[in-house]
């Protein structure tokens, strides 16, 4: 595992990867800031960027984007009761009435002090367990990989927020739309409607930014409130933080670990694992200490666990090529993009590049460390900015960020018909980030599947036949079982209930 | 006029300054429309932008257009206007391939050739500790004993690689269950695993995978091919006869302009390019990721990609009667 | 139909996504099969796993439709406004404009323009929304054009400030 820091440490000890993590912190930390825009549009708005920049120095700045902008959120939930991202929510319970207690510059350190300290747990882990996985997982054939796809779309379906059903529904709408544009086996065109745009199928950033970024840009439009400026407590840059955090120190591994745990599972994000580490903590707390009404623990636990989520993410992801959630699934399709195969070829023949992501994700969170604490009087600065100024500049920056993909106004067609259907699922209480994993996982899952065929001598055998492969589809059907259950028996038990 | 009217006609004003609309050839970026997705050939592409730029003073970006086999690139470069600042990074498949199998309307007379770019042959390769067939004969051989039971890839189907690849197996009579991986990263993985019998690779994916792959012919009959994968045999050294010479089993691509283009501009950005493949530095940065530079000036165009055609057809038949061997399996 | 009403969005999502598979079987009958690669073996056919897909998808939207007749959908999702949808509407259609025009007008003669509208509606003051729109838009050129060597659309002006 050392080797792997050896010899990704030349491809990122450069002056461009250094400063573009820096950047990438801080810009992410921005955009958790700001209500609405989550570590997931920051990769997103960044993505054309990455693409013309080597490899690493792309990927460590999109890393530290997604590291940032997992912490950033947290800011506005203290001062504002505004989680900046969902994955924040948890930190409202405790950083809020903190801040109320006129503690609001300890509440926003610890935040970010347990942020970087929990990513950098889950680094280690991280850095730790990726490699025994991707070793593993060499002995993976396209049966496996299909199996492995599958389960990772479904899990993501289920836990999502919303019901099952309905993130099924996205998830498998996703896997339509990987099916668009030229078969890979026969060459035929697959629901193109004579467009020849649509030939490579629409384009995952397109629609990314379509189901996120516009449809968030419409819902902030009809909240109004366009030149408010919020009143907010005067902060200054302090590193009292760090002493404070050592009073925290098994409630911040504890959350870690709860965090990395939860990341690794595909489809369970830093929200869930926020949540969860705040109840452990809350259940785990000395008679003394009074958990939702201003408790330093309540913002470890949460924050620690949220950003631990990053990295534990992040190792299904780099190690299988099964994303860990919706942001690692578009730090998937980057790596893919820039000609890096993620999973167990990566570490065999890219060794430097896994390394490179490892000590780009480890220096991450120290940069978040130091920066994170003294640009807190930057990021209230930032919170005062009203959103008319706000709304037409990430709407201008989607808009070229996805033309500048392909130099294609077609792309921006896309961009807008997956911004309607991303109004009308989130309307409609449905999970958007299945789609994008579908759209991922798609090409595996149809590929492998397709190729187990042609290698198999005796048919559909070859998937029950091979035992890895087996298991994982012993896990699967375990979980439909889990999903009609869940489905049926409130049905039989109590209908009607809601009407 | 208030202080907002003047405001955005100064605006305006500047704008249209700032873009000099009536000055010489090239005054802004140029694109190089790339059909395939990114990887180890459009950095190929990519040297030859840098240099061509530098030699024109603008930037010319390789815009990665992946797509139908190539044609969506073609596509794209020819909805935008035909001045010379859109440039076809012209790859066999959409220029001569697509058209033959009914998937495009133009032929390869209907564009304004400037300079060939690169070439890179295909070898067959097996794993690195391969001990059934010690040379391209005695694999041979064991398919012939073994009908169809090896499992290969030539990464996409239908492409030029299986193209080759099946008329080497036709001329031999030999036949071997087609696996198709698009993402060709993906056989040497599964060929190094087990899974794959061989594969037919490409130089760059070679330079990549060395330690796990071992080349038994390279497919091609251009000496400059073999040293692209460190001196391994040509298929000509087996006595295997496959009818397609020269570029005709290679992937190669001709850069391309559209056919209203100026003269004018045809020849400034005919002289730059002759001048950037000509240049030993450029050349050697090629050669080294595996890309041999061809070299043909803009006047050989038609006399060196009209046969290819010809002898193209003969794999797509190859590929025919593979399918037929396969499907009566 | 109260129930429709309390889930007009889940209605709305539930007859897009409930056309999806009868777009695949339709296009797997007429479109794949004229290209033959609706049938045969996993070589050959590029219908198969859209199929499969599709008979999920149809299952899956019967179940949510009885939930939704059925009361069994809990949150409701009724056909809600707020005091800023209209203009929400209004800017989404300037968006589309926008989108319609850019390959004819160019970037840089159009964004300003749609920045500056924008801002406007959005309730700053002409001279601010015309500064900021200006600056907004060069900006991202700098970045894009200067920067990335991306060539944004020029239009019938030819116009590149940065490339």
């Amino acid at each position: 595992m050392f080797e792997l820091l050896r010899e990704g440490a030349p491809l990122f000890f450069n002056l461009s990867a250094l400063a573009l993590t820096i950047f990438g912190v801080v810009a992410g930390l921005v955009i958790g800031v700001l209500p609405g825009l989550g570590p997931l549009m920051g990769i997103v708005l960044m993505l054309p960027v990455a693409f013309h920049l080597p490899p690493i120095a792309g990927m460590g700045m999109l890393i530290a984007i997604y590291v940032g902008g997992s912490a950033g959120g947290s800011i506005s939930a203290i001062l504002l009761r505004i989680p900046g991202t969902p994955l924040a929510a948890a930190t409202l319970f405790d950083g809020y009435p903190l801040a109320q207690k006129g503690r609001s510059q300890d509440a926003i350190g610890l935040s970010i002090t347990a942020s970087a300290l929990g990513g950098l747990i889950s680094g280690l882990i991280l850095l730790f367990f990726s490699p025994i996985l991707a070793a593993f997982a060499l002995r993976f054939a396209p049966p496996e990989y299909a199996a492995m796809a599958l389960l990772g779309l479904l899990t993501i379906a289920i836990v999502s927020e919303g019901s099952a059903i309905k993130g099924l529904i996205a998830g498998g709408f996703g896997l339509v739309l990987a099916t668009v544009g030229t078969d890979e086996f026969t060459n035929a065109y697959r629901f193109t409607f004579g467009n020849f745009n649509l030939t490579s199928g629409p384009n995952l950033v397109a629609v990314v930014v379509g189901l996120f970024a516009l449809s968030e840009l419409f819902f902030q439009i009809e909240k109004g409130d366009f030149l408010a400026r919020p009143q907010i407590q005067k902060l200054k840059t302090s590193f009292r933080a760090l002493r404070l955090i050592l009073r925290h120190k098994f409630n911040l591994v504890r959350s870690a670990l709860v965090g990395t745990f939860f990341g690794a599972i595909p489809g369970a994000g830093g929200d869930i694992s926020a949540f969860i580490s705040y109840a452990v903590a809350k259940r785990m707390a000395r008679p003394n200490e009074r958990y939702g009404e201003g408790e330093e623990g309540g913002v470890v636990a949460t924050e620690a666990a949220n950003n631990g989520t990053c990295g534990g993410a992040l190792i299904p992801s780099l190690s299988l090529g099964i994303p860990g959630d919706a942001s690692t699934a578009v730090l998937l399709g980057a790596l893919f993009l820039l000609g890096f195969f993620p999973g167990p070829e990566l570490f065999r023949y890219n060794p430097d590049v896994a390394g490179g992501i490892f000590i780009a994700y480890l220096m991450s969170n120290v940069v978040m460390l130091i920066l994170g604490i003294v640009l807190v009087p930057f990021f209230g600065a930032v919170l005062k900015v009203p959103k008319a100024w706000l709304l037409p500049a990430v709407l201008l920056l989607s808009t070229m960020g996805v033309y500048a993909l392909q130099n294609s106004v077609f792309n921006l067609w896309v961009m807008l018909f997956f911004g309607v259907l991303g109004y009308t699922m989130r309307k409609a209480h449905y999970p958007l980030s299945p789609i994008i994993i579908g759209m991922i996982l798609g090409p595996v899952l149809e590929n492998n599947f397709r190729r187990a065929l042609l290698l198999s001598r005796d048919g559909p055998m070859i998937f029950v036949e091979r035992p890895i492969s087996a298991a994982i589809l012993g896990i699967v059907a375990v979980m439909l079982v889990y999903v009609v259950w869940t489905t049926v028996r409130p049905a039989m038990a109590e209908p009607d209930k809601a009407a | 006029m208030n202080l907002s009217g003047k405001l955005t006609a100064l605006a305006l004003g500047t704008a249209v300054l700032a873009g000099p609309a009536f000055a010489d050839f090239p005054e802004r970026n140029i694109e190089n429309i790339y059909p395939w997705a990114p990887g180890a050939t459009m950095a190929a592409s990519q040297v030859i932008a840098d240099a061509l730029g530098t030699e024109l003073g603008v930037n010319i970006s390789v815009v990665s257009t992946p797509g139908a086999g190539g044609v969506k690139a073609f596509e794209a470069a020819l909805a935008r206007p035909a001045d010379g600042y859109t440039i076809f990074d012209g790859y066999v498949a959409p220029l001569v391939l697509q058209p033959m199998q009914g998937n495009a309307d133009w032929s390869y007379e209907d564009y304004t050739p400037l300079w060939s770019a690169t070439s890179n042959s295909f070898a067959i390769a097996v794993r690195a500790d391969e001990d059934r067939f010690e040379d391209f004969t005695a694999l041979v051989a064991y398919m012939r004993d073994n009908p169809g039971e090896l499992r290969y890839s030539p990464g996409s189907a239908g492409a030029l690689p299986h193209m080759v690849a099946a008329k080497v197996m036709q001329v031999e009579d030999v036949f071997a269950q087609l696996v198709p991986y698009p993402e060709i990263d993906v056989a040497v993985r599964d060929m190094r695993g087990g899974v794959l019998d061989f594969m037919v690779t490409n130089p760059g994916v070679y330079n990549i995978n060395k330690a796990d792959m071992k080349i038994l012919a390279v497919l091609s009959d251009l000496e400059d091919s073999s040293k692209t994968y460190d001196g391994a045999p040509l298929i000509g050294s087996f006595g295997v006869e496959t009818g397609m010479h020269d570029l005709s089993p290679m992937g190669w691509n001709w850069w391309l302009v559209r056919k209203e283009t100026p003269e004018d501009v045809v020849a400034t950005l005919r002289e730059a390019m002759g001048a950037v493949v000509n240049n030993p530095d450029v050349q050697a940065k090629l050669l080294d990721m595996g890309y041999v530079p061809t070299l043909f000036a803009p006047e050989q165009y038609a006399d060196i990609v009209g046969p290819v055609a010809a002898e193209l057809q003969s794999g797509i038949d190859a590929i025919d009667w593979e399918k037929q061997k396969l499907d009566a399996q | 139909m109260a129930r429709l009403k309390s889930h007009a969005w889940d209605v709305v999502a539930w007859v897009f996504f409930a056309a999806v598979p009868l777009v695949i079987f339709y296009q797997a009958a007429t479109n794949l099969a004229e290209q033959g690669v609706a049938s045969g073996g996993p070589l050959e056919n590029a219908a198969v796993f859209p199929r499969i897909i599709a008979w999920i998808l149809a299952g899956l939207a019967v179940v949510n439709i009885l939930r939704i007749l059925m009361g069994l959908v809990t949150a409701p999702s009724p056909l809600s406004t707020t005091p800023t949808t209209r203009l929400a509407l209004t800017a989404t259609l300037l968006f589309v404009v926008y989108l319609v025009a850019l390959p004819y007008v160019g970037y840089h003669l159009l964004t300003p323009v749609l920045l500056t509208i924008l801002m406007r509606l959005l309730g700053l003051g002409w001279i601010a929304s015309i500064v900021a729109a200006l600056g907004f838009s060069l900006g991202v050129a700098a970045v894009f054009e200067g920067l990335l060597n991306v060539v944004l659309p020029v239009g019938f002006a030819e116009i590149a400030v940065f490339g």
